[in-house]
């Protein structure tokens, strides 16, 4: 490697430890005010004749948020640990540290009501987020612009966000322009991203690549079309759990109405931030799936441990709380007794659980290793019963066909017979 | 897998077709409830023009039927939603400016709206509390009109009413929202009783509180309903002194505070003395 190139890799990587950091501690410092501008921005009444609590509503939405945040943080850190030595990598690290952050970072620090030292700061991470999704649509897989005129489109696209986010009120800002003209602007420039992968799949791509890219392409495209997803829910979610409403106009009505819309709002808010996890799912997906950059095998660890951590955490929780009301049922005290008998459950479940989780991954994503498993022990059992040699053989090449797959196969048997 | 696909797919365009059959009747039934008109019997009311009574009149709009908790302080109207699923429903500017019903409105049409919740159109109105203000005496609800009429024009046009599923879905589920549904329009309405100290008055002065403590006072069931105001209820232990005290200065008897977004005291707390007793009064008579 060019020792410039070497520079500006680095250099690149410092950027991207950097802008992680940043992301981290905006997202830190904002949980706070993230979960009191949630359960401030909800009607108490409707929670409340949900059955809810307001400090549930808020700890869960905090939670979906930030489930999203970290899902990207661990995806991205991954990229980067193994790959941060290809720029394509780095910029999907980029990518996924700053977008995963895009929508709990707009509801913590909206516009106008912060520092402007820490609206420059959320700007940046909006700018980068915004800039790497939308070029890795056109650099995806190999880094390359292909057709090449499709870089003007990714200066232009930064020329344009730099304008929005950073001098928001300029005549060249993207933002101050008519709805219909940033509409025009996003379809235009996603259209040309995914016409640049569809001509890259059909033209271009190795049939693995094909493989690879089909899943990452698809996370890029929402990644890409998600500003349209972002702003859906405030137009089609209704602001009916409003705390503004008059009481009496609330008694009025009954409580029917605000708890419909407070279950739809619930249901949608979930079902939009849980659609930001196909990014970074998608590249989990061609990571662990087709070997993509391969570094399955650290992703296939997070998943396992990630997967195991939250079951055990869950039965931990649930049998503490299980076990106490039983306890408490019984004896009247029981808190010690509830906690030693779950966590000795908890230590009991640990390897099981593990090799069970590990198997159904394996399953999902590792087809091949899978299957390899099954027709080994299926051979296994097909030599304890077949004594004719030439079925042997068959059941042999057939196995060796279905499991390491090689382009021709053949068997050489000794002849030991006498005279041979 | 193909099998499970089609099946799959199946389902997905049943529970569609039943969902869009299940909206269009829900907005085909409250469409037609919202279309019906009702002929109503002419009702002579005097609307007097003298300073007492436009004085009542504010009284009885701004401290007894909290008329301003919907339309607004300036009683100029006020949006109450806005979005695709619940629709677009607003509380209608009462004066005479633009977009307002003072400009077009005669007596009989305030009669209409106020005692039965049916429109100068004589289709029936959505929210009104009519269904409480049906037995407003002849003399105070001339007195309102009169108020009223005598409101400064404020321009505000709102929107016309567009009720969204949510909105219709609520209607089906309750219809005292339609409140000319819920009120017997020939039925007798007793004379309004004097202004006095006595439970009966305090009884004709508490009906707005039932929108909020329900139909006998006895506390809603929606989160942030009234309380139990009938005896045994939750002022079991309050002393008249303290019933006014609370009303004035929002502080219960052991000190906590009353929340001024539920309860609005601070209108019922103009209440003149004798009124608060008349209400005193009546609650001591609900078992």
């Amino acid at each position: 490697m060019p020792a410039s190139l070497d520079k500006r890799l680095l250099a690149a990587r410092t950027a991207w430890v950097a802008v992680t950091v940043l992301v981290v501690a905006l997202v830190a410092l904002g949980v706070p005010g993230l979960y009191a501008r949630l359960i401030a921005g909800v009607d108490e009444r409707s929670v409340t004749d949900l059955g809810w609590t307001l400090p549930g509503y808020g700890t869960y939405l905090t939670g979906l948020y930030l489930l999203v945040v970290v899902a990207h943080l661990v995806i991205g850190a991954i990229v980067f640990w193994r790959r941060s030595n290809e720029w394509i990598a780095l910029a999907l690290a980029f990518a996924l540290v700053c977008n995963g952050a895009l929508l709990p970072l707009s509801l913590i620090y909206p516009s106008g009501s912060v520092s402007p030292v820490v609206q420059l700061l959320v700007g940046l991470v909006t700018y980068i987020g915004l800039v790497t999704g939308l070029s890795l649509l056109y650099l995806f897989p190999d880094g390359r612009f292909i057709p090449r005129w499709t870089q003007l489109m990714v200066i232009a696209w930064a020329g344009l966000l730099f304008f929005a986010i950073f001098t928001p009120t300029s005549a060249l800002s993207l933002a101050a322009w008519p709805i219909p003209l940033q509409l025009l602007v996003l379809v235009v420039w996603s259209g040309v991203g995914l016409f640049a992968q569809l001509h890259r799949y059909l033209e271009v791509s190795s049939p693995l690549q094909r493989q690879q890219t089909k899943w990452a392409i698809l996370g890029l495209g929402l990644a890409v079309l998600g500003p349209f997803g972002y702003f859906l829910p405030f137009v089609i979610l209704p602001a009916l759990s409003d705390p503004e409403v008059p009481n009496i106009l609330y008694q009025r009505i009954g409580p029917s109405l605000f708890t419909f819309s407070l279950v739809f709002r619930l249901i949608g808010l979930t079902g939009f931030t849980l659609a930001l996890l196909i990014f970074p799912a998608s590249f989990v997906v061609a990571i662990l799936r087709y070997r993509l950059w391969d570094i399955d095998v650290i992703i296939n660890r997070t998943l396992v441990y990630g997967a195991l951590t939250s079951t055990l955490a869950l039965v931990y929780l649930g049998g503490v709380a299980l076990l106490q009301t039983m306890f408490y049922g019984l004896t009247g005290q029981g808190d010690q007794l509830a906690i030693v008998a779950t966590t000795l459950a908890v230590a009991a479940l640990f390897n099981p659980l593990r090799r069970r989780i590990q198997a159904v991954i394996d399953r999902r994503f590792y087809r091949r290793r899978y299957d390899a498993a099954r027709a080994l022990a299926a051979f296994s059992g097909t030599v304890q019963e077949e004594v004719d040699l030439e079925d042997v053989s068959q059941a042999l090449l057939r196995v060796v066909e279905e499991t390491v797959q090689p382009l021709q196969t053949s068997i050489w048997l000794r002849d030991i017979r006498p005279g041979s | 897998m193909r099998r499970s696909i089609k099946y799959l797919f199946l389902l997905a365009a049943s529970l569609v077709a039943l969902l869009a059959m299940s909206v269009f009747f829900v907005n085909r039934s409250v469409e037609q409830r919202l279309a019906r008109t009702y002929e109503l019997p002419t009702e002579p009311i005097e609307v007097p023009s003298d300073a007492a009574a436009i004085e009542r009149g504010r009284h009885l709009v701004t401290t007894i039927f909290f008329c301003q908790e919907c339309h607004g302080e300036d009683l100029a109207g006020k949006p109450h939603f806005s979005d695709p699923l619940s629709g677009t429903v607003s509380a209608k500017n009462l004066t005479a400016g633009a977009g307002g019903l003072g400009g077009k409105f005669s007596d009989a049409d305030w009669v209409r709206v106020i005692r039965h919740g049916v429109d100068e159109d004589s289709h029936p109105l959505i929210e009104m509390p009519s269904n409480s203000y049906y037995y407003i005496g002849d003399a105070d609800l001339g007195a309102i009109i009169a108020f009223l009429k005598s409101l400064p024009p404020v321009d505000n046009e709102l929107p016309e009413r567009d009720l969204g599923l949510f909105y219709q879905l609520a209607i089906l589920s309750d219809p005292s929202l339609i409140p000319a549904e819920v009120i017997d329009h020939t039925a007798p309405r007793p004379p309004a009783p004097e202004p006095a100290v006595s439970a009966e008055y305090g009884k004709y002065l508490a009906t707005a509180c039932t929108i909020c403590h329900g139909p006998d006072l006895s506390g809603g069931t929606a989160a942030g309903a009234g309380l139990d105001l009938t005896g045994g209820g939750n002022l079991t232990e309050w002393t008249e002194a303290e019933f006014m005290h609370a009303l004035r200065t929002g502080e219960r008897p052991r000190g906590e505070d009353i929340d001024p977004s539920r309860m609005p005291w601070k209108r019922v707390g103009k209440l003149t003395d004798d009124e608060l007793r008349a209400i005193w009064l009546y609650l001591q008579t609900l078992q």
